[in-house]
């Protein structure tokens, strides 16, 4: 090529302008925005996602500090102040959170069961039964005085065995974070790798892994955990160990549909023309066109596997007591879900914040991450 | 592709044979007897025991277990329904399963599709946030506290509903009725998860260069959606339906619990608890071959959705 | 760009809309026209006069089977009470405001000589709803099925176990032929049984007293369902299989959701047993059945601790009494951990748990126990009522009040804590992962012994095991402490001590002395078994020698309120009886 230019220069009536200068690009302005760096400027953008994000790291905070904030522990019990509504200083002054009740209770007994705690009668009436009138009455009943806790302030009120709700409810979530988070953080490895084997490599190691992931899965959750908790004993480790053995199954399946996604497209098969490598082709070109929905998939995830925790509660397949998480709670909870609703009320509320927050953050991650959205906005 | 569905239906068969198998040694390594009345006289327990092999080791069981297998004889239930044929029992319970979970997901495939569609063209806009935190309410609170929720509000407080399912056996108006609450119950979790997934997909593919195209040469936002992009983002949600049928399954155990549903979700754990193997292992027998048809469905329907894949091809 | 995006939501909105509002406000509408309805019926309902069939409705759990020989759950045991007749009945009698023996298929009492032959004389005429005739011959059919060696059924222990039939054991063992066990039909209408020792009235009654597995099953269902290897057979699985001989027979039965049972006229009970029809849904969860209960919808509920604080004032409550005593058991043997084995310390853990704060602090309602014979155990003869916990012999044998003693607790324990050394003990309690009222019990047994020994010189660890895991925990010896409860013989003590000997084969304690097992034989076999005083008083000797040892910390019986609607007038007026509890289906029915 030089040969022939060099041998032609005589008949070109054009000339080089910068025949003496070199040619350069000129050099960026700015500084280059790197991957991660240019998701970071898109998620900030994205309030709801920066709200959430906030929020988790509030709770986060509040699971580490706020059982310190109490003068309780998780476990220290008060069998005599059971049951308590809560009561929060300050707002008690506004009429909710007061520490009282409304009851039905017999007449006869308000200057003896009742005497100096109740609050307001509200309603007069006769009961019928079998013939005799019993004279009841509907009455605000400060739970507090009633049952000797006067200057005693329990914020979210107490369990059935006089425990702090405040205190158990954020100990609980730092154990069921702790649980949501291991499980994850494990199952995305494994999920990711496999999947991505199995979906790149394909034909026959695809079919015995997906023939693996089918015999797997078809193994009830429910009888692992009560193997595991035979043998290990109940706690938090039977627990994440039960979720990992299928819990990963979900995210490979994903993976290997997006390798099976983009594995035959143009760009892959112009990179492989090339030369490419297996592990540059998986890590490099394929793999990242995941990130967003692997992501996605694991902020879902850890409200999830906190869900798995609170539906083993249910069962009874609980932590081993006393230790509490918001599925111990809330299980114990929907059981006096009309008498008592503050035992269902916090966890719900902590455990639905926790969903929105990872969910908005999810989906503010995966617009971050997404390749196909860089530079934009 | 005859050839690829034989083979799958032949890993298939070898697939159920090792799933029951893995469970067979799994359900009876669980500690315990299924003569658990401690004041019961040992001659009874041992006799009945020696009846059913399982004083025997768990190899010799598991000979005897595989003799059954292979003839398909899959036994009698021996605790939680004792002396009926395991299909019998499972046959027994599809019928209400079959009925509440297609309601379900009559209930669930539409809503969960409009609201993810929804938000993925208004995405992060008031209609994308409102519809997230509408869905995420739904599914932020574990379905025991939404079903008891459910009931004593509606059912116990205004009267709409019956508090539990009704007795009847076909469907009619009162039992439909009836079924209401269990049907929402199940839904809610699965309407969010729909809404989530799609709305993930779909962004995605609306920002790709078909779609550009699309609009470049006159499309609608609505045409271009309808007709492009929704076609590309159903194959992820393929994927989910799987774990969605199974989770309505399983899921379906506090719901028919709090409802009094004599479904099949709490069967497994029953069976589980009482520690009646042969009805353990037949339940998860039928689970294992409903998810591997699905699988087998879900699968093929890849190359149909999208003709540019294409199924056990190699890299 | 944006016009064509409107139409779409605007539709999709309405479309929201319109779903909603339809739903709320046309269900709405409909069910409270409805409800209004139902109410109005149930008015004219109440003015019309009781000539009309009375139903009574209750829930429960599902019923495995109606075959009565292998029936297990307490749920299957009352539903086959309703649909099987016996040779006897047990009932609340309203002039002696007492339980009472009567006959049912008998013409009377069973007559005996020796104790040891018991002869049954039927009625004429017995039927099958269906018609056929039941005979002494389809009784001893039925025990011979019930005791058939290839069947195996669960239930046949009644008649080796409760009362030693000649050769039982024997023949369900496959040891010996039919021809020679004790049970034999002379006519039609005669049943002899032959026990191999002397036993008193009250445990051959009671073992063919009530619908149950002593009841005749019908022959040609029974042989019909038969598997041919004669191994199994399915009577009692379906409708079809279940027949009645008593005075409900089964109508509908849906599985796991719903059984009704229609009123028998012209049965030998149906006078005493009032309802027309019942009812019974399966509700599992508890709060659904409060829910059915404030609703009318069910007779009566049971009502935990936590709702004793809303329902505790209500007229309506009535108490049971458990038949049973909970406690922790030790693991005296423990190898792991040898100071169990120390005396001090179990009396220790006896003295040191202030039991009424499980009790009344957690369960409101249960009752402390520092014993380990229940209360509804009675002692002499049924019909005067003579509970052993009430003599004064018993009273003696327990320290007073609900035997917490912390000091003398702590002296106790700081013998122990010198003999392991001085060293901290470190003690694992096993309890029941799926209920809640054992791990309450764990949780607070936890707290409260660790605050009274220190927290430096004791520590409870807590292990979540499921029940029958738990059983086979205890009688293999791995355990510590473990939650558990036998259950007792309310007309027979001597024979539920049976569980506190070494050669019983389940035993999950670790107490052993010949002593007490040959006490134990000399009551329930030998020659105490007719002699009531010197019975009693080898009772008390029993229950001190265990109270000495403590092979188990007794903690309480679990005694629950119960809630009973208005129409339900019982006649027992809410008073607890033994194995008839409030005797729920006799009952005048307001309406």
């Amino acid at each position: 090529m030089k040969l022939e230019t060099d041998n032609n220069r005589e008949q070109n009536p054009f000339e080089f302008v910068q025949r003496e200068k070199q040619l350069a690009d000129e050099k960026f302005e700015g500084k280059a925005i790197g991957f991660f760096k240019d998701a970071m400027l898109r998620f900030r953008k994205n309030n709801a996602s920066f709200v959430a994000a906030f929020f988790i790291g509030l709770i986060i905070l509040m699971a580490i500090i706020a059982p310190l904030l109490s003068s309780f522990s998780y476990r220290e019990q008060h069998i005599e102040w059971a049951l308590l509504p809560p009561r929060v200083p300050g707002i008690e002054k506004i009429g909710i959170w007061d520490g009282t009740k409304v009851m039905d209770i017999k007449k006869t007994s308000l200057d003896e069961k009742y005497k100096g705690s109740i609050v307001k009668v509200m309603e007069e009436y006769d009961m019928d039964y079998r013939g005799r009138k019993i004279p009841m009455v509907k009455a605000k009943v400060d739970m507090y005085e009633l049952k000797g806790a006067k200057d005693t302030y329990f914020w979210m009120g107490t369990d059935a065995l006089g425990r702090d709700q405040w205190t158990r409810l954020w100990k609980g979530t730092r154990i069921s974070l702790l649980i949501g988070f291991m499980a994850v953080t494990i199952n995305v490895l494994i999920g990711v790798t496999y999947g991505s084997i199995s979906g790149y490599y394909g034909g026959t190691v695809d079919m015995v892994m997906q023939r693996i992931i089918e015999i797997l899965s078809g193994v009830p959750p429910l009888v692992l955990v009560i193997l595991f908790v035979m043998y290990l004993g109940a706690g938090i480790l039977p627990f994440i160990l039960a979720m990992i053995v299928t819990g990963w199954i979900g995210m490979s399946r994903m993976i290997r549909a997006q390798f099976y996604k983009y594995k035959g497209q143009e760009y892959v098969l112009a990179s492989r023309t090339m030369g490419a490598k297996d592990r540059l082709l998986i890590f490099r070109h394929i793999l990242p066109n995941a990130i967003g929905p692997i992501i996605t998939q694991a902020t879902f995830a850890v409200p999830g596997a906190i869900f798995i925790e609170s539906f083993l509660s249910y069962l009874g397949l609980g932590l081993g007591a006393p230790e509490p998480s918001i599925g111990v709670l809330l299980a114990e909870g929907q059981k006096v879900l009309l008498e008592h609703p503050h035992l269902t009320l916090f966890p719900a509320i902590v455990i639905s914040i926790l969903m929105l927050s990872f969910n908005l953050f999810g989906n503010g991650l995966r617009d971050a991450f997404d390749p196909t959205l860089r530079g934009q906005e | 592709m005859l050839r690829y569905i034989s083979q799958r239906l032949i890993a298939m068969a070898i697939t159920l044979f090792l799933i029951i198998s893995l469970l067979f040694f799994l359900v009876h390594s669980m500690p315990g007897s299924i003569v658990n009345d401690p004041m019961l006289p040992i001659d009874i327990k041992e006799r009945i025991e020696a009846k059913y092999h399982l004083d025997k080791p768990l190899v010799v069981q598991y000979v005897y277990f595989l003799g059954d297998f292979l003839t398909f004889n899959f036994g009698d239930s021996i605790k939680v329904q004792p002396k009926v044929p395991v299909f019998d029992i499972i046959k027994d319970k599809l019928p209400i399963t079959i009925q509440l979970n297609i309601l379900a997901l009559l209930f669930t495939l539409p809503i969960g599709v409009i609201c993810g569609i929804m938000a993925a063209l208004k995405k992060n806009t008031a209609t994308d946030h409102g519809l997230n935190m509408m869905v995420v309410l739904f599914i932020s609170v574990p379905s025991f506290v939404i079903a008891a929720l459910l009931q004593y509000i509606v059912a116990f407080k205004w009267e709409l509903v019956p508090i539990l399912l009704s007795a009847e056996q076909a469907l009619t108006w009162t039992k439909f009725k009836s079924m209401i609450l269990p049907i929402l119950a199940l839904s809610f979790g699965e309407i969010a998860i729909v809404t989530r997934y799609l709305r993930a997909e779909l962004c995605e593919t609306l920002n790709s260069d078909y779609m550009l195209l699309a609009r470049t040469k006159g499309l609608s936002q609505m045409q271009a959606t309808l007709r492009h992009a929704i076609r590309n983002s159903f194959i992820p949600l393929a994927n989910i339906f799987i774990p969605m049928i199974f989770s309505i399954l399983s899921g379906a155990i506090v719901i028919e619990n709090i409802f009094s549903v004599p479904g099949l979700g709490s069967l497994s754990i029953n069976a589980i608890n009482a520690l009646d193997h042969p009805l353990t292992i037949a339940v998860m027998f039928f689970y294992s071959l409903i998810a591997l048809i699905s699988i087998l469905v879900v699968d093929l329907s890849y190359g149909i959705i999208d003709p540019r894949i294409r199924m056990g091809g190699k890299k | 760009m944006k016009q064509p995006k409107k139409p779409f939501l605007v539709i999709l909105a309405m479309m929201m809309v319109l779903t909603f509002t339809g739903c709320t406000s046309g269900n709405g509408n409909n069910a409270n026209q409805e409800s209004k309805e139902d109410k109005d019926k149930v008015v004219t309902e109440q003015k019309q006069p009781s000539d009309k069939p009375t139903v009574v409705r209750f829930s429960g759990m599902s019923a495995e089977t109606f075959n009565q020989h292998t029936s297990e759950s307490a749920e299957t045991s009352i539903l086959l009470e309703y649909i099987n007749g016996n040779l006897l009945d047990l009932i609340y009698d309203e002039t002696s405001d007492n339980i009472k023996f009567v006959s049912n298929h008998a013409t009377d009492l069973p007559a005996t000589t020796d104790n040891k032959v018991w002869t049954f004389k039927l009625k004429e005429g017995l039927k099958w709803t269906d018609g056929t005739p039941i005979t002494a011959r389809d009784y001893e059919y039925s025990y011979q099925m019930l005791l058939d060696p290839k069947l195996t059924n669960r239930n046949a222990f009644v008649l080796f176990d409760n009362i030693p039939i000649v050769s039982a054991n024997k023949y369900f063992k496959g040891e010996a032929k039919w021809e020679e066990v004790g049970i034999k039909a002379k006519d039609d209408l005669t049943l002899e049984i032959a026990l191999e020792t002397e036993m008193p009235e009250i445990d051959v009654y009671s073992v063919f007293a009530q619908g149950g597995s002593t009841s005749p099953i019908h022959k040609q269902l029974y042989e019909a369902g038969m598997k041919p290897d004669h191994s199994e057979t399915t009577y009692g699985t379906t409708l079809e299989q279940v027949p009645s001989s008593g005075t409900y027979r089964l109508s509908e039965w849906v599985r796991d959701q719903y059984r009704v049972f229609e009123k028998n006229q012209d049965t030998p009970m149906s006078a005493v047993y009032t309802p027309d029809r019942i009812e019974s849904r399966v509700v599992s969860e508890s709060s659904t059945r409060m829910q059915l209960w404030e609703k009318g919808e069910i007779e009566n509920v049971s009502i935990s601790g936590e709702q004793f604080d809303k329902y505790g004032e209500d007229p309506r409550v009535v108490y049971t009494e458990a038949e049973s005593v909970w406690g922790f058991y030790v693991n005296t043997e423990s190898k792991k951990n040898p100071i169990l084995g120390n005396n001090d310390l179990r009396k220790a853990l006896y003295y040191g748990i202030d039991r009424d704060k499980i009790t009344k602090g957690i369960f409101k309602t249960f009752k402390s126990a520092p014993y380990y014979i229940s209360t509804i155990c009675m002692v002499g003869d049924y019909s005067d009522g003579q509970r052993y916990r009430e003599t004064e012999a018993a009273k003696a044998n327990i320290p007073p009040g609900t035997g917490y003693e912390p000091e003398k607790a702590k002296e106790y324990f700081e013998k122990a804590y010198q003999a392991n050394g001085n060293k901290k003990i470190t003690i694992e309690l096993t309890y029941f992962d799926s209920q809640e009222t054992m791990k309450r019990t764990a949780e607070v047994a936890e707290e409260l012994y660790e605050n009274l020994f220190g927290k430096d010189k004791l520590d409870i660890k807590l292990r979540a095991m499921p029940p029958s895991a738990a059983y086979d925990a205890y009688r293999d010896g791995n355990f510590e402490l473990g939650i558990g409860a036998i259950t007792q013989n309310a007309f027979n003590p001597w024979s539920s001590m049976k569980a506190w000997r070494t050669d019983f084969p389940n035993r999950s304690h670790r107490f052993s002395s010949a002593e007490f097992d040959e006490l134990q034989k000399r009551t329930t076999t030998g020659d105490l078994l007719l002699k009531p005083e010197e019975r009693l008083d080898a009772l008390v000797k029993m229950e001190k020698m265990l109270l000495d040892y403590v092979p188990q910390i007794p903690l309480f019986q679990n005694n629950n309120a119960v809630l009973f609607q208005d129409r339900m007038d019982l006649k027992g007026k809410g008073k607890y009886f033994p194995v008839i509890k409030f005797a729920p289906l006799q009952v005048n029915i307001l309406e």
